[in-house]
């Protein structure tokens, strides 16, 4: 079987192998940004395919997910071997294949390697981890490999740049001739089988659709199971079933096939060895071994568990607070020069209140997400998951999981849509039910705003325990309470619906690695881009149309009401105090007592957010005070005319603050006369024990897209309701402001605490519903979960609520 | 010389693997990861919990429970 | 006037946004199209 050595410029070739063999960072060498996300319909591995450039030509590099083995006992496991054979639509079909292979474990890595080589395509083997394998005392001879191979052999070292154009001209000359089929010693009744099967697979050829292969045949008879069964059973029918039966007992021998298969390949792979790999014994353990002896041990591996989690939370507030603080700066004063070039009216309430206090107010959560990202990089990258999933698969395997579903559950917490995906390697369809249905329930990037925007509002800023930041505390309790809402929920799935025997957890504890400063840096422009793209789209989407709901109908009415107003208390201040403008008569008297106010106004907010507790900040401010008074009783001494100003600058300041609750008071009431303050009113019983009022509601309905656009909805409906203050102020204060219409304070720490529960359990993410509709093929599962995680969510938050008021929060 | 299973290996105790079991599924993966006849195989540590265990075959580790190392025949020679 | 056709066009292609979005999310959960509008290929 040699097909397909194509005499192209163009070439297609499949990179393979077995996963933790720097397989993906070669192909990051190898074709650099120009790549893409293959989708294979039906299934939910991935492959990447990129462009490699070689002098003239150019080479298609498709990056098939990594494994142990060609047997394909379900859809995604058979992948491997319909992109090998081209039999994917919209892949193209290779002309060749790159076999990774680990030196530092050559015999496992050479098991998937022995069955490509089967498919006879052209090959070449690129050897990585020679440095490791060398570090523990193995030394391969690489002509010896690429002799008894019968394909060259090439060493490589991506991250470092090395056996690169090596790798690609041996590719180019490999091409061009036909690859070899690779024969092994097979019993003599394992291969007549293998040979029946396949003269039978060739009748049954025309129905299927495609020409079966050879090894296809015997992965057929060796596994017994899976997709290409299925299709040969609706195909074949009994007939061709009780043949194949028959054929795979005479193969087997009375013994197991999957053996026969094992022992072949690694009893030809051992024999290869000895001539190809000298070991000499090392003294002493490895680093992974020294790493290990502490990261999974009992009492210190299960410590550096818990503080790299916590440390994480921690430096999500700690690193990320100044540059949120810029964005957050910017993002006010865009606001401001926006506002001062339009003049007012619905365009720019659009422009303001709606874009750039909505995006704006999602955006500046970027350090944050970035943060996070940077943690989840490194330890991926570093090879500490795996060890988190040997960690924590007891405790999983009492809830009916798997530590496998760990791996899942851990990328949950980046966002719940790769997770649910990345259960297919769940063969249970129980134990993978239960965790498509638990992964919404981890703490996704998109509910960090959310937190982080309630925390930074009302979690005063204080160490525990003199280090611990009492603000990322609470960010980690808050990841907490998915968890905690995913236990029980495991365990009556596992008890109900969903019983389910113990699956298998068989996972490699991979060699630890340098982060690579490539991959994370990668990872973070991904996520931050993807990020940025939401808040430019979907975001700025949403926020408009909220916007809207809330700003018409804009009556006349109201605007007269208060004009009139306006006009009735402005007639009994002076002329000059109504024309007085701070900006253009900078030099008047009444500006120069303005600025005095200002200046105490700005001592007082440094000493905010400088005291360390109420005493000091009260003293703080009546010494400003003191020394305010002061400054204007020594220019009032200076003449009449000062004397008298003063009293006209207290009289425009009244007149101001009288303008400024008009204002404000037009503001709400264009808002509850507004589509959304109508609708909001209908809904306001349901969210009132919750804590909240109409607004909160409303926002939190409108986030039913994505949940980080609660934080986008907050800004533009507190926005447009004039809860602000004439200066620029960012979300965060906005939100401590907000008064109920009794002039108390709208958010509490009970209200703010209800908030985040609501959103740490609730299914409001409309792409992760259709997910789980699509891999599970039902409505069953996506409705079911946003029912259950709503109720939960309601009754958590109303608890949280109930009880944190009951303590006075 | 002994035999036994290998989830009762001791912790740092080397020993040969004679026979591999278990369900088809099983079976078959744990004969791909590299735990077949005549292949030697150490027990380098378990998990806090006691489950799963970490051992040493082919010169990688490789983390599998107990129940499924049950499945392992195997023999120790000291 | 302009202002308020500014404003309506702003709206429709709000609307029909997010509409689009909604309908290629329905598609995702029918299966035809394979990817999930999750942060990868978003």
């Amino acid at each position: 079987m040699t097909e397909g050595h194509a005499r192209h410029d163009r070439h297609v070739i499949a990179l393979m192998g077995n996963p933790n063999t720097g397989k993906s960072s070669l192909f990051s060498a190898l074709t650099g940004t120009r790549q893409k996300v293959a989708n294979f319909p039906g299934v939910t591995v991935e492959a990447k395919i990129g462009t490699a450039r070689f002098e003239n030509s150019e080479i298609t590099v498709i990056d098939l997910p990594g494994t142990y083995s060609m047997a394909a006992r379900s859809p995604d496991e058979r992948v491997a071997t319909d992109a090998l054979l081209g039999r994917i639509e919209g892949t193209p079909k290779p002309d060749g294949v790159i076999i990774v292979l680990d030196a530092s474990s050559l015999d496992r890595n050479l098991y998937i390697g022995t069955q490509i080589l089967e498919f006879g395509l052209p090959a070449v083997v690129a050897l990585t981890m020679v440095d490791v394998a060398e570090s523990r005392g193995i030394t391969v001879d690489v002509a010896k490999l690429s002799e008894t191979l019968g394909v060259p052999v090439v060493v490589i070292n991506a991250p470092k740049g090395r056996g690169l154009d090596d790798l690609k001209s041996t590719l180019h000359r490999t091409l061009h001739h036909p690859g070899k089929v690779l024969e092994l010693d097979y019993p003599d009744d394992f291969l007549r089988g293998v040979n029946t099967l396949y003269n039978e697979l060739c009748d049954l050829g025309v129905k299927l659709g495609f020409k079966p292969t050879r090894p296809e045949a015997l992965r057929l008879l060796v596994d017994g199971a899976g997709p290409f069964f299925d299709e040969c059973e609706e195909v074949g029918g009994e007939e061709f079933i009780s043949k194949f039966f028959e054929i795979r007992e005479k193969a087997a021998g009375g013994r197991s096939l999957s053996m026969h298969e094992a022992q072949t390949r690694y009893g030809a792979i051992g024999k290869w060895m000895q001539e190809v790999k000298q070991t000499e014994t090392r003294e002493g353990r490895t680093r992974t071994d020294i790493v290990d002896g502490i990261l999974t041990h009992k009492f210190w591996g299960s410590l550096v568990f818990i503080v790299v989690m916590g440390l994480i939370f921690q430096s999500i507030y700690s690193w990320s607070g100044p540059l949120m603080d810029a964005i957050d700066g910017s993002f006010g004063a865009l606001g401001e020069w926006v506002g001062g070039m339009m003049s007012d009216g619905a365009l720019k309430s659009l422009v303001v209140d709606g874009v750039i206090a909505g995006v704006g107010g999602v955006l500046i959560f970027l350090p944050q997400i970035l943060v996070l990202f940077l943690f989840i990089a490194i330890l991926e990258d570093l090879g500490y998951m795996a060890r988190a999933a040997f960690l924590m698969d007891r405790l999983m395997s009492r809830f009916g999981l798997n530590g496998r579903s760990f791996i899942p559950m851990l990328s949950g917490f980046a966002c719940a849509i790769p997770a649910i995906m990345g259960t297919r390697v769940i063969e249970d369809r129980n134990t993978r039910l239960t965790t498509i249905f638990l992964a919404p329930f981890m703490s996704c990037s998109a509910r960090l705003p959310v937190y982080v925007l309630f925390i930074a509002a009302f979690v005063p800023q204080m160490k525990v325990l003199g280090f611990i930041e009492l603000q990322g505390l609470v960010l980690f309790a808050m990841y907490w309470v998915g968890v905690f809402a995913a236990i029980p929920t495991a365990l009556v799935l596992k008890k109900g619906i969903l019983k389910s025997k113990a699956t298998p957890f068989l996972l490699e504890l991979p060699s630890y690695k340098t982060p690579r400063l490539k991959a994370v840096g990668r990872t973070l422009w991904d996520r931050g881009g993807s990020f940025i793209k939401r808040a430019g789209t979907i975001i700025l989407a949403v926020s408009v149309l909220v916007w809207a709901a809330g700003y018409f109908p804009h009556s006349q009415e109201v605007d007269d009401k208060y004009d009139a107003q306006l006009a009735e208390v402005e007639s009994a201040y002076a002329d000059s105090i109504l024309e007085f403008n701070p900006e253009e008569d900078a030099d008047s008297l009444l500006a120069q007592y303005k600025a005095i106010d200002d200046a105490h106004e700005e001592r007082v907010a440094e000493a905010e957010e400088a005291a360390e507790d109420d005493d000091a900040l009260e003293q703080a401010i009546s010494e400003s005070k003191a020394e305010r008074n002061a400054e204007m009783a020594k220019l009032a001494a200076k003449s009449a005319d000062a004397e008298q100003a003063l009293s006209h600058y207290a009289d425009w300041k009244a007149l101001e603050e009288r303008r400024g609750e008009i204002e404000n008071l037009r503001g709400g009431e264009h808002l509850e006369d507004s589509f959304l303050g109508r609708a909001g009113h209908v809904i306001e019983p349901a969210v009132e024990p919750l804590g909240w009022d109409w607004r909160i509601g409303m926002a939190a309905i409108a986030s039913f897209p994505a949940r980080e656009v609660i934080v986008a909805t907050l800004g533009t409906i507190f926005n447009l309701g004039g809860d602000e203050d004439e200066e620029s102020e960012t979300l965060r204060e906005v939100v401590k402001n907000a008064e109920r219409k009794d002039g108390s304070k709208l958010f509490t720490l009970a209200t703010a605490l209800s908030i985040m529960v609501f959103f740490a359990l609730c299914a409001q993410c409309a792409a992760t519903l259709a997910v789980m509709r699509r891999e599970t093929n039902s409505w069953k599962w996506p409705i079911a979960s946003f029912l259950y995680m709503t109720v939960l969510a309601y009754i958590g938050a109303l608890v949280t609520y109930q009880v944190a008021h009951a303590l006075g929060g | 010389m002994s035999t036994g299973t290998l989830d009762k290996l001791p912790i740092g105790k080397s020993a040969r693997i004679l026979d591999v079991g278990g369900e088809a599924a099983l079976q078959q993966r744990l004969l791909e990861m590299g735990l077949l006849p005549g292949v030697d195989v150490t027990v380098v540590r378990q998990a806090p919990l006691g489950d799963p265990i970490e051992v040493k075959v082919m010169g990688y580790s490789l983390s599998l429970r107990r129940s499924e190392a049950a499945n392992v025949q195997i023999e120790t020679t000291a | 006037m302009l202002e308020y056709i500014t404003i309506a066009a702003i709206i429709l292609a709000a609307a029909g946004f997010t509409g689009w979005r909604a309908w290629q999310t329905l598609r995702v959960a029918s299966g035809s199209k394979a990817c999930g509008g999750c942060e990868k290929c978003d």
